[in-house]
């Protein structure tokens, strides 16, 4: 299996430094990312879960090449390493990667007709194409993601938020992209409305032979959709495994605590409640980033930082004491 | 079951409706002023150390129901129906009479702490408040709430309780915010959407707190949801709402074991769960909610339902009781003596 | 890319539904406003009387009607209505010249507010960083100079002329606007469909102007209602103080202040453009709370 998308020793630095007159400042910087590697193959379905602040947005605006942060490590999507190109080459490698955000009705302009909406990529990419060309493929796509035609000449606030999402789904799809980045793209939506775009996601995937990187923090949804599994806390791959395997043998005490926190999923004795908060990333010391709440913790992971260990092709896990 | 042991509901709401006037959403030609329905005839019981899930998508209204109990509806709203509580009409008592059982008796916890909670006031200010104004001496009250902020293991309470809001994380104001409901003593609390806001480690934290609520403290708790999971943490009783009814409603047991009405069983089937094979498809219920531009004449499921029949678009499905806890409103029961899987 | 071409035909757009219900419930909203659609028609009324009285008017501007008192009181039979001023000249047509002045200089400033205010506003919110802070400090420079001595100034070096009062409103005019513009923009720049348009590389001048621009124009338009009658304002301000039009032109800044000179002697001098100023000040402000209030309806 080639990968469409690799993702080699990345981090993410924010400077927060702190000024404290005109001259002086104090440095200091978040890593919101840390040196993260994986890979999304052909046609597969990458699901990453994290609570807050784990850096899952990072990430995807750092894949997008659209961060503030400053980025090391290199991203290459399509055997394209895309650091330092230039914005028309950029362009070109945006074509294939596109992604579908959280809120439905904010990632749509309210001021602009649906079938503008998701005609624009195109029009950005196919400036030659006819009116009646764009409109064809417009009214395709809609068809595709389950839209009416009729909603072509409507605006946004229109529409329920699942309808929203599809329109956000047909604009997306409209470049026929060979990846498609989900950022918590059915964390808004009602249950009902939920299933259905995670039908609709795992069609698409399948008609159009694309892979898909799924962020959430709804580990249910995550498994449901995806292939493979990567593990997020506090910036820091903690476990990578196997869908089927992430449910049945968690490894990582964090996977475990946070399977066992799903409602309704553990029995009232075996459950895990964590004690304390999720940390903010500027406190975090030498060390496991999760040892603060582990309920595994030993004097070592205080001290030393775990790496990642391979365990099978497809499982690897950041933990000293793993099961 | 021992919930009703005391067998007079201390809250209960009959035949409630809300509708909203609105500027132009109802008129077909854009024009006309037209009503949004977001109740149609709501009735339930809450008895003592209960908790009552109200589950329902978004627009089911269920929030409408806590905003009515709690008499803050927005201000183009009209109501129907009665809310009673401890031999009072909710809905009648004038507002003087509403705001002392307001935030004494029955007190509410929101989604958002950030925004529930003011910002520009310590949290201790915001704690007491309730308890200063009903001629408390400060000291007392500072007393009790640090008691409280304790019981919900906050750790070091005397010493946040002079902290701002900004200075906790979610899961922490979201228990100040639970402290707060309970600082008067309030006999039900209505929560609506509690733990929406947070991660799932910390919402796990607030589940436990509010089931300790219920069984140490007493209270009788009705918990506005979209999420079944949490239902099934929390209820003893879990209504279902949809479009603004409530088509099924049961003990917990009932709703999950043996859901009757074909939303509630949908709903069920379509939620992702850990142990399901993921090559399954998701069941799914097509289409979306209804408009409730209208008051409905008929079965407001019908269009969605996979087993609709000629009647459902005719009348409006009765209220079916197959146990004392347990009602639905279908009109597939009929046909069936024997039920239906 | 993959067409299908018959689809293309059975495709008839006209038949599809369109439909704008946010300026429609707006535009519902608005006519619900007893005081703004009042002062819509009356400032409608106002603004065509003064665009059509040169064609109708028997009296030039400039005409000294040597058969009547100097001034004379308003009489119909005289045919002055509102009388004449102290040369004799007809102050119905002067007020009227003074009505289109105010109107000229209302566009002027809103044309100058909508195109260089909006621009700079959105351009230096949406890119940020240097060029903001560059921008910004340009329009700080521009709002610390003195107006009212520039305008002393250019009057002495220039001598008096309608066109500096232009030229100095104009300049003004926008500079409130562009931190208005920027603000908000700064707010849309993080909304998810901006980030969308980044993802599929939409050049900036577009993200601009389709999605930064539309998004702002209901403050854009509150915000003008608001400029219109202040640089009125300024203008017969100016005028009053005897550095904006000249004679034989007029104002309704000119004409008050020729009128509060013998206010006591003969009060229509006085109170007849001060009647039309207000009217028209009012007007626009009630328009503008009228606007503001159907739109920021839908923007919750």
């Amino acid at each position: 299996m080639s990968n469409v998308l690799s993702v080699e020793n990345l981090s993410v630095n924010f400077d927060i430094s702190i000024k404290k007159n005109f001259f002086f400042s104090s440095p200091a910087a978040l890593k919101a990312v840390d040196k993260v590697s994986f890979n999304l193959g052909e046609e597969e379905i990458l699901g990453i879960v994290g609570e807050s602040g784990c850096g899952k947005s990072t990430l995807v605006k750092a894949i997008m090449m659209l961060s503030d942060g400053h980025i090391s490590g290199d991203i290459i999507i399509n055997g394209k390493n895309v650091k330092g190109l230039k914005p028309s080459e950029l362009k070109e490698v945006r074509k294939n990667i596109q992604i579908i955000f959280q809120d439905p009705l904010a990632s749509l302009n309210p001021k602009m007709l649906i079938k503008d909406i998701i005609a624009e990529p195109l029009k950005v990419y196919y400036p030659e194409l006819s009116k009646a060309e764009v409109m064809a493929k417009v009214f395709d796509i809609m068809e595709k993601v389950g839209l009416n035609k009729n909603a072509a000449n409507r605006y946004a606030h229109e529409f329920s938020g699942g309808q929203c999402q599809r329109i956000g789904i047909a604009r997306a799809m409209i470049l026929n992209p060979k990846i498609l980045i989900c950022d918590e793209s059915t964390s808004a939506l009602d249950v009902s409305i939920k299933a259905q775009i995670l039908n609709l996601l795992k069609d698409l995937k399948e008609q159009f032979k694309m892979s898909v990187l799924f962020i959430s923090h709804d580990l249910s949804v995550i498994k449901y959709i995806s292939d493979r599994i990567l593990v997020f806390y506090l910036g820091n791959l903690m476990e990578i495994a196997a869908s089927e395997d992430i449910y049945k043998h968690p490894k990582h005490p964090y996977t475990k605590s946070l399977i066992s926190s799903i409602p309704g999923v553990a029995s009232k004795s075996e459950r895990i409640i964590l004690q304390g908060d999720i940390p903010s990333p500027l406190d975090l010391h030498a060390g496991c980033p999760f040892a603060g709440r582990c309920f595994k913790v030993q004097d070592r992971c205080r001290i030393e930082k775990p790496v990642l260990e391979k365990l099978s092709e497809n499982s690897a896990v950041a933990c000293f004491y793993h099961d | 079951m021992e919930n009703e042991k005391n067998n007079t509901p201390l809250l209960s709401v009959k035949d409630l409706k809300v509708n909203f006037n609105t500027l132009s959403g109802g008129g077909a030609d854009g024009k006309a002023a037209g009503k949004i329905y977001a109740l149609n005839g709501v009735n339930f019981d809450l008895y003592h150390e209960e908790t009552l899930a109200i589950v329902g998508e978004s627009g089911s209204g269920k929030s409408q129901t806590s905003l009515a109990i709690m008499g803050i509806l927005a201000k183009n709203a009209n109501v129907g129906g009665e809310i009673n509580y401890h031999g009072k009409n909710l809905l009648t008592l004038s507002s003087s009479e509403l705001n002392k059982i307001r935030g004494t008796s029955i007190s509410m916890i929101f989604q958002d702490p950030m925004t529930s909670l003011n910002p520009y006031l310590r949290v201790s200010t915001q704690l007491t408040e309730v308890l200063t104004e009903k001629g408390v001496s400060e000291a007392d009250a500072r007393a009790k709430a640090i008691e409280i902020l304790n019981s919900l293991s906050i750790p070091k309470a005397e010493k946040v309780i002079d902290n701002y809001p900004y200075q906790f994380s979610g899961g922490m104001r979201q228990r100040i915010m639970i402290a707060m409901s309970l600082m008067s003593d309030s006999e039900i609390i209505i929560a609506d959407e509690p733990t929406t806001a947070l991660d799932v480690t910390i919402q796990a934290q607030i589940l436990d707190i509010i089931n300790k609520l219920k069984t140490s403290m007493k209270k009788a708790i009705i918990f506005i949801t979209h999420d079944l999971g949490v239902v099934s943490e929390i209820a003893d009783k879990i209504a279902v709402f949809y479009a603004g009814e409530i088509v099924e409603v049961g003990t917990r047991d009932e709703i999950f074991n043996s859901p009757k009405h074909p939303y509630t069983i949908g709903l069920l089937k379509s939620i992702p769960r850990l142990d399901q094979d993921s090559r399954e498809k998701l069941f799914l219920i097509e289409g979306n909610p209804p408009l409730l531009k209208s008051e409905p004449a008929s079965c407001s499921f019908k269009d969605r339902c996979n087993s609709a029949m000629a009647i459902c678009r005719e009348s409006k499905p009765t209220r079916q009781e197959i146990s004392k806890t347990h009602a639905f409103s279908c009109f597939r029961y009929d046909n069936k003596e024997s039920g239906y899987e | 890319m993959m067409f299908n071409k018959e689809k293309i035909n059975d495709l008839s757009l006209d038949k599809l539904q369109i439909s704008s219900s946010i300026y429609r419930d707006a535009l519902i909203r608005f006519k619900r406003h007893k005081m703004a659609m009042t002062s819509l028609l009356i400032l409608g009324l106002v603004i065509l009387l003064a665009m059509i009285e040169p064609w109708f008017s028997p009296y030039a501007y400039d005409y000294v009607d040597w058969n009547v008192a100097f001034p004379s009181a308003p009489s119909i039979s005289q045919g002055h209505i509102f009388g004449t001023d102290s040369n004799g000249r007809d102050l119905f047509v002067r007020l009227m010249m003074g009505v289109r002045i105010s109107i000229i200089i209302g566009l002027l400033a809103s044309m100058v507010s909508l195109t260089i205010g909006v621009l700079w506003g959105s351009i230096s919110g949406y890119l940020g960083g240097k060029t903001d802070l560059i921008m910004m400090r340009i329009i700080d420079i521009l709002y610390a100079v003195p107006f009212m001595f520039l305008i002393i100034i250019l009057v002495v070096v220039f001598g008096k002329n309608i066109y500096l009062i232009f030229i100095s409103i104009g300049a003004i005019s926008w500079l409130t606007m562009a931190r208005i513009v920027r603000g908000q923009t700064i707010s849309i720049k993080n909304k998810e469909y901006i980030e969308a348009a980044k993802s599929y590389s939409l050049p900036t001048h577009l993200i601009i102007s389709r999605h930064v621009i539309p998004n702002l124009l209901s403050t854009v338009i509150i915000y003008l209602t608001l400029t219109i009658p202040q640089v009125i304002l300024v203008e017969s301000f100016i005028s009053f103080l005897g550095l904006g039009v000249q004679e034989p032109n007029t104002s309704l800044g000119v004409l008050i202040a020729e009128g509060s000179r013998v206010i006591e002697d003969y009060p229509w001098m006085f109170f007849a453009p001060f009647v039309f100023l207000a009217t028209i000040l009012f007007c626009f402000n009630f328009i503008g709370d009228g606007i503001r209030d159907a739109l920021d309806q839908t923007n919750k």
